[in-house]
C-alpha cells in the first residue's frame, strides 16, 4: 500500500517537474523578451520625445488648429502624449511577444487573432485623426467665409459642421472596429436624419420670419449696391 | 479657336519676324463688350500719337468663352499691326472660382514680351482689359517716359475718388513702399509699359509658375523691377472706365488675392526689403487732372460692424497671429462708437506686418489667414470713411502719406518679428 502510493507520488512529481522543465524556459524567455522591449521602450520614448521637442511639436499643433490634442495630453503636451503611446505600444507588442513564448495554445490563438484585429483598430485610428482634422480644418473654414459673409451665428454654424463632421468619423471608426454593428449605422442614420429634419423645421417653422427678413435685407443690399459698393482694388 | 480649358499654345500668325519700335500688349478675359472698344482706342492711340513709329498691337487672350477674341479681331478690322497669340493656361487656373482677373497672367505677359523682344521693340506696353477700359491718351502716357525719358518701367496713377481703391491706399501702397522705398501708388495696377532693357531682364529670370493668379504676375514683375535697380516712374493716367463684374467679387476674395501676392513677393525677396531705409518719390509724368467729384456718402456703420463680429468670432484665430498688445487694442476698439470709430495707423500697420509673417511662417492655413484679415481690413476702411468724410483730395493725400510713415516707422518691428517670429513677440 505504502510502496504503491510512493510510486503514484513518485510520477505525479515526475509529471510535474517536466511540466516546470517544458515551462520554464517559456517563463524565462517572457521575461527576457519584456525586459528588451521594456529597454527599447524606454529608449523609442527618449527619442521621440527629444525629437519631437527639437521641431517644437506642441506649437505646430496649436499652429495646425489641433489644439483640442492638448486637452487630451498629459501635462497638456501632445509631444509628451505621442512618446508615452509609442513607449505603451513597444511595452504590449513586447507583452504579446512573450506570451506567444509561453507556447500554449490558448494564447496563441489569442495572439493570432489580436494581431489580426490590430490593422483594424489602427486603421479606426486613422480615420479618427484624418476625421479630428478635417473637422477642425472645415470648422475653421465655415467660421471665417460666415464670418465675412457676416452671420451673426458663425461660431454655431462652424461648431456644428466640427460635430457632424466628428460624428460620422466616430460612426465610421466603430464600424471598422466591428463594434456595435448595425446600431451604430442605425444610430448614426437616425442622428443625422434628426439634424436635418431639426433644420429643416427650425427654418420652416421657428425662423421663417429671420429668413424671410434675412432675403429682404440681401435684396435690399443688392439694390443698393450700385451707389454704395466700393471698389476696393 | 484655342480651347480655353486646356494647355493653349501659340496659334495665329506668328510675331516673329516682324520689328516694331512700341509694341501695345492686350490681356483680356470674357470682356467680349469691352475688347472692341480697347482695341480701337489702342489703334487710334498709336496712329496719332506715334505716327513715326512702328507700332504692333498684340492681343493675348485668356481662354475666353463669350467671343472676345473674335470681337477683338473685328475691332482691328484686318490692320497688318495686330497680331493675336495665345499662351499656356492649366485647367486649374480656369476653373478655380476664387481668382479674378485674367487666368494664368504670368503666362500671357511673358509671350507679348518674347514677342515683342523678339521684334526688337524699345518698349511695350502692357494693358489688362478685364480691369477696365483705359482712359483716353493713358497708353501715350504710359509709352512716352520710356521712350523720352529712358525710364524702365512706367506705373499707372489713376485718379480715382477717396473712397476707393481703399486694399491700395490702405495696404498695398504703403506696404510696398515701405518693403522696397519706392513711392510707386499703383504697384499693382494691371497696366504698365517697360523698357526693351526691362523685357530682356524679365524674360531671363524665374517666372511665377503655373499656378500664379493675375495680382501675382503685376506683384512679381514690380518687385523684379525694383530689386533690379531699374528707373521707375509714374504716368498719371485720369479716371478709368472700370468693368463691371457679375456678381461683383467678394471682398475678402479681392483682399486675399491682392495680399496673397505682395505676402509672396515679400517672402521672397526678405534679403532684399531688410536692407532698404526709407523711401523715394519717382518721377511722375503726365497731365494734371481735375480731382474727381465727391463720392455718394459711404455708411461706415456696417463695415464697423464687421469689425466687431469678425473680432468676437475669430479670437481664437488672431491669438495665434497678433501678439497679445494688438489684441487688447482691438478689443478696446470694440468698444468704440460706429461714428466716431477709429483705427490707428501705427496698429493697422502692424497688424499687417504680423499677417504677413504669420503667412510667411504659416501660422495658419493661408486661405484661412487671408480670410481672416478681411473683418480686420472692414474696420480700417470704416475708420478711413469715417476719418475722411469732409476731407478735401489734399487732406485725403495728407492722410495717405501719414499712413505710409506708419508703415515706414514700424517696419523695425517687422524686421524683429521676422527674424526671430518666437522671441519677438511683444
Amino acid at each position: 500500500m505504502s510502496n504503491s502510493l510512493n510510486e503514484v507520488l513518485r510520477q505525479t512529481m515526475t509529471r510535474i517537474t517536466a511540466a516546470l522543465a517544458d515551462f520554464l524556459p517559456g517563463l524565462l524567455a517572457f521575461f527576457l523578451i519584456l525586459l528588451v522591449t521594456g529597454a527599447v521602450a524606454f529608449a523609442l520614448r527618449s527619442i521621440v520625445r527629444r525629437s519631437l521637442q527639437r521641431v517644437e511639436f506642441d506649437h505646430r499643433i496649436d499652429q495646425w488648429g489641433l489644439s483640442a490634442v492638448n486637452d487630451w495630453s498629459p501635462s497638456h503636451s501632445p509631444t509628451l502624449l505621442i512618446a508615452r503611446v509609442s513607449f505603451l505600444t513597444v511595452l504590449v507588442i513586447g507583452v504579446l511577444i512573450g506570451v506567444s513564448a509561453l507556447d500554449t495554445r490558448l494564447t496563441s490563438e489569442l495572439i493570432v487573432e489580436l494581431f489580426g484585429y490590430l490593422p483594424h483598430v489602427v486603421a479606426a485610428m486613422v480615420i479618427l485623426l484624418g476625421g479630428s482634422i478635417l473637422s477642425r480644418f472645415l470648422a475653421r473654414s465655415v467660421l471665417i467665409g460666415a464670418v465675412n459673409m457676416q452671420i451673426h451665428s458663425a461660431r454655431l454654424l462652424s461648431v456644428g459642421v466640427k460635430w457632424l463632421v466628428i460624428v460620422l468619423t466616430v460612426a465610421m471608426a466603430l464600424d471598422h472596429l466591428r463594434i456595435g454593428g448595425m446600431v451604430v449605422q442605425i444610430s448614426f442614420a437616425i442622428l443625422f436624419g434628426g439634424i436635418v429634419l431639426a433644420l429643416a423645421l427650425a427654418v420652416g417653422l421657428g425662423s421663417k420670419e429671420m429668413v424671410r427678413q434675412s432675403w429682404e435685407r440681401q435684396t435690399d443690399r443688392t439694390e443698393r449696391e450700385p451707389e454704395e459698393q466700393l471698389h476696393h482694388f | 479657336m484655342p480651347d480655353a480649358s486646356v494647355q493653349q499654345e501659340t496659334s495665329g500668325p506668328s510675331p516673329a519676324g516682324r520689328s516694331a519700335d512700341i509694341v501695345l500688349g492686350i490681356l483680356s478675359h470674357n470682356n467680349a463688350d469691352t475688347i472692341g472698344v480697347v482695341v480701337r482706342d489702342a489703334q487710334q492711340c498709336l496712329t496719332t500719337c506715334f505716327p513715326a513709329r512702328r507700332t504692333v498691337l498684340i492681343h493675348a487672350d485668356g481662354g475666353s468663352k463669350d467671343g472676345t477674341q473674335e470681337q477683338a479681331v473685328l475691332a482691328a478690322a484686318g490692320s497688318d499691326s495686330f497680331e493675336q497669340i495665345s499662351y499656356t493656361i492649366y485647367p486649374a487656373q480656369k476653373i478655380s472660382p476664387e481668382s479674378f482677373g485674367v487666368p494664368g497672367k504670368a503666362n500671357g505677359v511673358r509671350a507679348i514680351f518674347t514677342a515683342a523682344a523678339g521684334m526688337n521693340a524699345g518698349v511695350c506696353a502692357i494693358v489688362d482689359s478685364t480691369v477696365g477700359i483705359p482712359a483716353q491718351g493713358s497708353i501715350a502716357a504710359l509709352v512716352r517716359p520710356v521712350m523720352e525719358k529712358e525710364i524702365d518701367f512706367v506705373s499707372p496713377c489713376y485718379v480715382r475718388h477717396k473712397y476707393d481703391a481703399a486694399i491700395l491706399n490702405g495696404v498695398v501702397y504703403p506696404l510696398t513702399r515701405a518693403l522696397y522705398g519706392s513711392r510707386i501708388r499703383q504697384p499693382i495696377g494691371g497696366d504698365y509699359a517697360v523698357s526693351g532693357k526691362l523685357m530682356g531682364y524679365l524674360t531671363g529670370q524665374q517666372w511665377p509658375d503655373g499656378n500664379a493668379n493675375s495680382s501675382d504676375a503685376d506683384a512679381w514683375i514690380i518687385v523684379q523691377t525694383l530689386s533690379g535697380g531699374f528707373r521707375i516712374a509714374e504716368a498719371v493716367l485720369g479716371p478709368r472706365v472700370l468693368s463691371q463684374h457679375d456678381p461683383a467679387p467678394e471682398t475678402s476674395r479681392v483682399l486675399a488675392q491682392a495680399l496673397g501676392s505682395v505676402f509672396a513677393e515679400m517672402n521672397r525677396s526678405a534679403g532684399f526689403w531688410q536692407r532698404m531705409r526709407g523711401s523715394l518719390a519717382v518721377p511722375v509724368f503726365g497731365p494734371r487732372f481735375d480731382p474727381p467729384a465727391d463720392p455718394a456718402p459711404v455708411d461706415p456703420g456696417p463695415m464697423v460692424q464687421s469689425f466687431r463680429l469678425g473680432y468676437q468670432n475669430l479670437q481664437d484665430i488672431y491669438r495665434l497671429i497678433l501678439p497679445p498688445a494688438t489684441l487688447m487694442e482691438l478689443k478696446r476698439m470694440c468698444l468704440q462708437k460706429a461714428e466716431s470709430f477709429r483705427f490707428d495707423d501705427l496698429l493697422w500697420a502692424r497688424v499687417v506686418y504680423d499677417f504677413a509673417l504669420a503667412w510667411r511662417t504659416r501660422a495658419i492655413d493661408r486661405d484661412h489667414l487671408l480670410g481672416a484679415l478681411t473683418p480686420l481690413y472692414l474696420g480700417w476702411v470704416g475708420a478711413w470713411v469715417s476719418a475722411v468724410r469732409q476731407e478735401g483730395p489734399d487732406e485725403v493725400q495728407q492722410r495717405v502719406e501719414t499712413l505710409c510713415m506708419a508703415y515706414e516707422t514700424q517696419k523695425g518691428y517687422l524686421i524683429s518679428r521676422w527674424r526671430w517670429p518666437d522671441r519677438f513677440n511683444p
